[in-house]
C-alpha cells in the first residue's frame, strides 16, 4: 500500500499522550492500520494474519478487523478516527473479531482537533475468542473549544481464558460533552481490566461513562478503574457496574473522583451485583479534594497548593 | 540558633485541649537535635507546627527560623525558606514516578537527573532499579522511607524534619538509617529528629524531652535521655541499655542522684 | 416504540404503585427510591435474549441453554473470503442464575418445567392493529378538550393572567386521569413491555439497515 496524504492536524495531538505518531501514518512502520479522514477511508494498510475492511456509508464508516486464528502480532494495529472539521457526524461502526489463540494490541485515537459541533457517534463490537491476549487502548483529542459530541458505544465479549485490556484516556484538550457505553461480557476464566481517565476543564465539558462487565464464566475476574477529574464547572458521572453471574467470579470496581474550583460536580455510582452465591464484587470510591496530607507532603517540597494539585492530577490520570 | 521556639502553644483542633504548652527550645546549625517524648507527648504536633500544617496552628507564641519570624507563614512558604519534613508515614501515589517525586524540591532544575541519581545511592537505593518505579504500593515500607529521604536530600534544605522515621522498620535497616543521617548531617544539613526511640536519639547531638506536653529540658542529648528514663522510672534499662560499658556517660551515682530527684526524694 | 410519558408505568403483577407521599418516596420521581429496579435487571443482555427466547413461547431449560449461544460473523467479509470460528456458549450454572433474577422480579415464571413469560408479547401486526384503536380513542378525548379549550382559557385568565394555567391545566388533568383509571379500576392491570421490544426492534432495526446499506 502506497504513502497516503492524512491531514497531520489529526495526528498532532497523539504527541500529548507520548505516542508516535509515525506509527499511525500510512508507508510508516510495520502493523495494520485504518485512518479515517472525517467519512473517507484515508489509509489501510494490512498485515499477515489480519484482515481489515472499510465501507464508507453516508456519515461514516464501516469496518471489520478479524485477526485470524492463532495470529500473534507484536506490532500494534493502528486505527485513526479523526476529523478536521469544525462541524458534521461522523458514525463508525467497528466490528472486530479476534479468533482464538490469538494476541494483538490495537491502539486506536479520536482526533478532533476543530470540532465545534461535530459530533462523533461509534457503535462497536468487539469479539474476542477463547485463549486470547487482547489489549485496547483508545486516546481521544477533542480539540480546546469543548465543541465536540462524542458518543461512543461498545458491546465486547471475551472468550475463555482470555485477557483483555481496555484503556481510555480522555485527559488532554477539553472534551466537550461525551457519552460512553461499555457492555463487557466475560467468559469463564477470563480477566478484565478497563482503565478509563477522563478530565473535564470547564463549564462546557461533560463527560459521562458507564463501564459495565458482567461476569458470566467460571473463575472470571475484573477491574474496573475510573478516574476522573473536573475543574471550573466541569462535570463527570461515572457508572460502574459488575455483576457476577457465574461461580467462583470476582470483580472490583474503583472511582476516584476529584473536583476542582467551584460548580464543578462528580459523581460516582458503582453498582455491584453478586448472583451468584459464590461470586465476589466490590467497590471503592473516593470523590472530592485530594487527601490533604497529599498536598501537604507536596507542599513540604516547596510547591504551592495549585502546584501540588496539579502534580497530583497528572499523577492520577497517568496511564499505568 | 537555626531554629528557635518560643513559648509555643498549640491546642487541638477543635481549642478544646492544650497538646504543647508553652514550649521553648533552639536548635543549633548544623546539628542533629533530637525531640524525644513518650507515646502521644505532643512530639509529633510539634514538628507538624513547625512545618505550617494547616490544622496545626499555635494559639501563642513564635517561632523563629534563622532570625524570621514563621510563625504564620504557609508550608510552601516554609519549604522555600529552606525547612522540610519527612514523614513517619509517607504518602503513597497511583502515578507518581520516584524521580518525578523527588525532583520536585530540586533548585538546580537543569541538574536533577544528577542529583536524584545521587540522594538514591546516599539512602542505598540502586538507581537502576528505582529510576522507573512509583511511590505507590509496589514499594516496601523501608523503600518508601529511603525515597523520602532521598527527596529530602535532593532539595537540601537548611533544616530537616525527620518524624519518626525508624517506625515500622527492623533493627537492621534501622541501623542503615542511622548511617543515612550522619551522611545528612555532613551535607550541611541540621536535622530535628522526632522519636521516642533512645537507641535512635543517640545519634543526635541535643535533645529536648517533651513529657505531657511541655518541655522539660534542652541540653546535649545524654543528659535529656538520663531525665527521660528517670521521669520513667527505668533505672535499670537505663543503666543496661543506655550506659552500659563504653557508652557510658556518666558514674553509677550521678544516675542514681537523677532518679531521686526526679522522685523527690 | 421509545417510552417518553411517566403515564406509561404500569407495574408488574405486585408491585404497589404509591399515589400518597409515603417515608420511602422518592421526590425527584414521585415513586418509591427503588422503583428502578425491573431496569437494572434488563441491563444483561443475556436475560433480555432469554425474554426475547421466551416470547415466543415456553420453553424449558434445555430448549433456553441450548440457544443461548451465538457465533458472530463480520459485517463485510464474505464467507468465501474468510470464515470465522467464534463462538460463545453459556453455561448451565450461569443460565440458571439469570433464570433466577428474572424470576425473582416476576419476569418470568416457571409451570410444569417450563419457563413462561409473565408479561403478553404482541406481534407486529396486533401491535399496529392496537395502534388504530389507541388513535381513535385518544382521538376522541382531543376533540372533547378542543371543544371546551377556548373557554377554558378565559375562564382560566380570570383566575389569573400571568401565570401559564392552561398549560397546567392540560398536564395535571392528564395526572388525575391516571389516578381516576386506577380508582375506578379502569385501568389494566399489566406490566410495560416495551423494554423488552425496544432490545428487539433494535436488532431488528439494525440488522435491516446493514442488509440495506451494502
Amino acid at each position: 500500500m502506497s504513502k497516503t496524504e492524512y491531514p497531520e492536524e489529526i495526528l498532532e495531538s497523539l504527541e500529548d499522550y507520548n505516542i508516535d505518531i509515525r506509527d499511525f501514518l500510512p508507508g510508516h512502520g510495520k502493523g495494520a492500520k485504518l485512518l479515517l479522514d472525517f467519512n473517507k477511508i484515508s489509509g489501510l494498510e494490512q498485515v499477515e494474519g489480519v484482515i481489515l475492511k472499510g465501507r464508507e456509508i453516508e456519515n461514516g464508516i464501516v469496518a471489520d478487523i478479524v485477526i485470524k486464528q492463532g495470529t500473534k502480532i507484536e506490532d500494534p494495529v493502528h486505527l485513526c478516527f479523526g476529523a478536521n472539521k469544525e462541524t458534521g457526524v461522523q458514525e463508525i461502526f467497528p466490528r472486530i473479531i479476534a479468533e482464538d489463540n490469538t494476541e494483538v494490541t490495537i491502539q486506536a485515537h479520536c482526533s478532533f482537533p476543530k470540532a465545534n459541533g461535530l459530533i462523533h457517534k461509534m457503535f462497536g463490537h468487539f469479539y474476542i475468542g477463547k485463549n486470547c491476549k487482547f489489549t485496547y487502548s483508545e486516546t481521544h483529542y477533542h480539540g480546546e473549544n469543548s465543541g465536540a459530541l462524542v458518543a461512543p458505544v461498545g458491546y465486547m465479549y471475551i472468550g475463555e481464558n482470555s485477557i483483555f485490556e481496555n484503556n481510555f484516556n480522555l485527559t488532554k484538550g477539553t472534551p466537550g460533552k461525551v457519552k460512553i457505553m461499555l457492555d463487557i461480557y466475560a467468559m469463564k476464566n477470563s480477566v478484565i481490566k478497563s482503565n478509563i481517565r477522563a478530565f473535564g476543564k470547564c463549564k462546557k465539558d461533560s463527560i459521562r461513562i458507564r463501564d459495565s462487565v458482567f461476569l458470566e464464566g467460571e473463575n472470571a475476574r475484573s477491574v474496573i478503574k475510573m478516574k476522573a477529574a473536573a475543574k471550573d464547572g466541569g462535570e463527570v458521572l461515572m457508572y460502574g457496574i459488575t455483576e457476577g453471574n457465574a461461580p467462583r467470579c470476582n470483580g472490583h470496581v474503583e472511582c476516584n473522583e476529584i473536583v476542582l474550583g467551584k460548580g464543578s460536580i462528580c459523581r460516582a455510582c458503582p453498582f455491584i451485583r453478586a448472583i451468584d452465591p459464590t461470586s465476589s464484587v466490590s467497590h471503592e470510591a473516593s470523590l472530592g479534594r485530594f487527601p490533604q496530607k497529599w498536598l501537604d507532603e507536596l507542599q513540604a517540597k516547596g510547591l504551592t497548593e495549585e502546584e501540588a494539585t496539579q502534580i497530583l492530577i497528572e499523577s492520577m490520570l497517568q496511564e499505568e | 540558633m537555626l531554629l528557635e521556639v518560643k513559648d509555643l502553644t498549640i491546642p487541638t483542633f477543635d481549642q478544646e485541649c492544650v497538646i504543647i504548652n508553652k514550649v521553648s527550645f533552639g536548635v543549633k546549625e548544623g546539628s542533629i537535635h533530637a525531640v524525644i517524648g513518650p507515646n502521644g507527648s505532643g512530639k509529633s504536633t510539634l514538628a507538624y507546627t513547625i512545618m505550617g500544617l494547616n490544622n496545626y496552628k499555635p494559639s501563642e507564641g513564635k517561632i523563629y527560623f534563622d532570625g524570621i519570624d514563621i510563625t504564620d507563614m504557609s508550608i510552601s512558604e516554609r519549604a522555600k525558606l529552606g525547612i522540610t519534613l519527612a514523614w513517619q508515614e509517607p504518602a503513597r501515589i497511583d502515578g507518581l514516578s520516584i524521580p518525578k517525586y523527588i525532583s520536585l524540591g530540586i533548585k538546580d532544575k537543569a541538574n536533577s537527573k544528577d542529583i536524584i541519581r545521587e540522594a538514591l545511592q546516599i539512602v542505598n537505593l540502586e538507581p537502576e532499579r528505582y529510576m522507573n518505579r512509583t511511590i505507590d504500593e509496589s514499594l516496601s515500607g523501608g523503600e518508601r522511607k529511603r525515597v523520602e529521604l532521598a527527596a529530602t536530600i535532593a532539595m537540601r534544605p537548611r533544616l530537616v524534619i525527620l518524624d519518626e522515621p525508624d517506625s515500622g522498620l527492623d533493627f537492621i535497616v534501622i541501623e542503615d538509617f542511622l548511617h543515612i543521617f550522619g551522611k545528612i548531617k555532613g551535607l550541611n544539613m541540621t536535622i530535628l529528629l522526632i522519636t521516642h526511640r533512645e537507641d535512635i536519639g543517640m545519634v543526635a547531638d541535643y535533645g529536648t524531652l517533651i513529657w505531657r506536653g511541655d518541655a522539660i529540658l534542652t541540653d546535649v542529648f545524654p543528659k535529656v535521655m538520663l531525665r527521660y528514663c528517670a521521669k520513667a522510672g527505668l533505672k535499670e534499662f537505663c543503666k543496661r541499655k543506655l550506659f552500659n560499658g563504653k557508652q557510658t556517660c556518666f558514674d553509677e551515682d550521678y544516675i542514681d542522684k537523677i532518679f531521686k530527684e526526679e522522685q523527690g526524694l | 416504540m421509545k417510552e417518553n410519558t411517566k403515564y406509561h408505568d404500569y407495574r408488574f403483577v405486585g408491585k404497589i404503585n404509591v399515589d400518597e407521599i409515603q417515608p420511602w418516596f422518592d421526590f425527584a420521581t414521585s415513586k418509591p427510591w427503588d422503583d428502578p429496579e425491573i431496569p437494572w435487571v434488563l441491563d444483561n443482555k443475556v436475560r433480555r435474549e432469554i425474554l426475547i427466547i421466551l416470547a415466543t413461547g415456553p420453553k424449558t431449560f434445555q430448549q433456553i441453554y441450548e440457544k443461548v449461544n451465538f457465533s458472530p460473523k463480520p459485517l463485510l467479509i464474505t464467507k468465501e473470503e474468510y470464515e470465522c470460528q467464534i463462538s460463545y456458549q453459556w453455561t448451565k450454572e450461569t443460565i440458571e442464575n439469570h433464570l433466577m433474577t428474572l424470576e425473582w422480579y416476576n419476569l418470568i415464571r416457571l409451570i410444569n418445567k417450563n419457563y413462561q413469560l409473565t408479561i403478553p408479547v404482541l406481534s407486529t401486526e396486533l401491535s399496529e392493529k392496537l395502534e388504530e384503536y389507541i388513535v381513535k380513542f385518544t382521538g376522541n378525548w382531543i376533540n372533547i378538550i378542543k371543544q371546551i379549550k377556548n373557554q377554558a382559557q378565559e375562564k382560566l385568565k380570570d383566575l389569573d393572567e400571568k401565570t401559564p394555567l392552561y398549560e397546567i391545566l392540560i398536564e395535571k388533568s392528564i395526572e388525575k386521569l391516571y389516578q381516576l383509571l386506577k380508582k375506578e379500576k379502569l385501568l389494566p392491570d399489566i406490566p410495560n413491555i416495551k423494554a423488552l421490544w425496544a432490545e428487539q426492534l433494535r436488532i431488528s432495526k439494525f440488522e435491516d439497515w446493514v442488509n440495506k446499506n451494502y
